[in-house]
């Protein structure tokens, strides 16, 4: 799981991670994104009551994963029926 | 507003430094004080014949000393010993990270821009007569403070 940094984090160790602004040069930047694993948490639970918290003060945000329309991979294993194929209309 | 009920004292508060901005060292063990510095922006006035009051202009914002109290020890990678270093090196930089209610996730932390030691004295002035513990303050003279969430 992903999750876009809305506010700056202070990790433990590293310079500042700060959101991603747009300027003039750039409107739109790509967003700063962290995963899971990056919060701190000693077990599952702990962790995701961390970042639950986080998300509450509007620090981080859940990154929607679904990735754009991409075309659709060629089908290994066709129908074994094969389609009809569209008659012309006998009127 | 109704009063609060999340004031804090600065018990819980975690003191770091670093040489490098990236990786830090935890002198909670031997800080007992920090004044961050005043905070203030450069501001220019000057008066018109026409009207009462001046006009104010901002500038930038000003440099500002912060100052560290901590336990005077001669341990090897004691504070004392790790600020007296950073003093004698070519640029004496240090920044300097805190998190005035401890290091949990969701508190601020302040992390200072790279900064100079300006001021760090050699050892505590000594006074036979005193049983007090030997404390030296360093000064740090930077750009300001960031203030980041913790993870």
């Amino acid at each position: 799981m992903l999750y876009i940094v809305l506010k700056p984090i202070s990790p433990a160790e590293g310079p500042i991670i700060e959101p991603a602004v747009a300027t003039a040069d750039n409107p739109a930047p790509e967003p700063v994104l962290l995963d899971a694993a990056f919060f701190s948490g000693e077990t599952d639970e702990e962790r995701a009551a961390n970042i639950q918290r986080l998300i509450e003060q509007g620090v981080i945000a859940p990154f929607d994963e679904a990735a754009p329309v991409a075309p659709e991979p060629t089908n290994p294993d066709p129908p074994a029926v094969p389609r009809r194929v569209a008659q012309p209309s006998e009127e | 507003m109704a009063q609060t009920t999340l004031a804090t004292s600065s018990r819980n508060a975690v003191v770091e430094i670093s040489t490098d901005g990236s990786t830090w060292t935890d002198i909670s063990g031997y800080a007992q004080s920090v004044s961050p510095g005043d905070g203030t922006r450069l501001t220019g006035t000057a008066h018109t014949f026409d009207g009462n009051g001046p006009i104010i202009v901002a500038g930038k914002l000003d440099a500002q000393e912060s100052t560290v109290g901590i336990v005077y020890t001669e341990d090897t990678g004691g504070a004392y010993d790790r600020a007296k270093n950073a003093f004698d090196s070519t640029n004496s930089t240090l920044y300097l990270r805190v998190a005035p209610d401890g290091n949990t996730t969701g508190n601020f932390r302040f992390t200072s821009t790279k900064g100079v030691i300006t001021q760090m004295p050699a050892f505590h002035e000594l006074d036979a007569s005193s049983g007090d513990v030997q404390m030296v303050e360093f000064t740090v003279q930077h750009g300001g403070w960031t203030k980041a969430a913790i993870p």
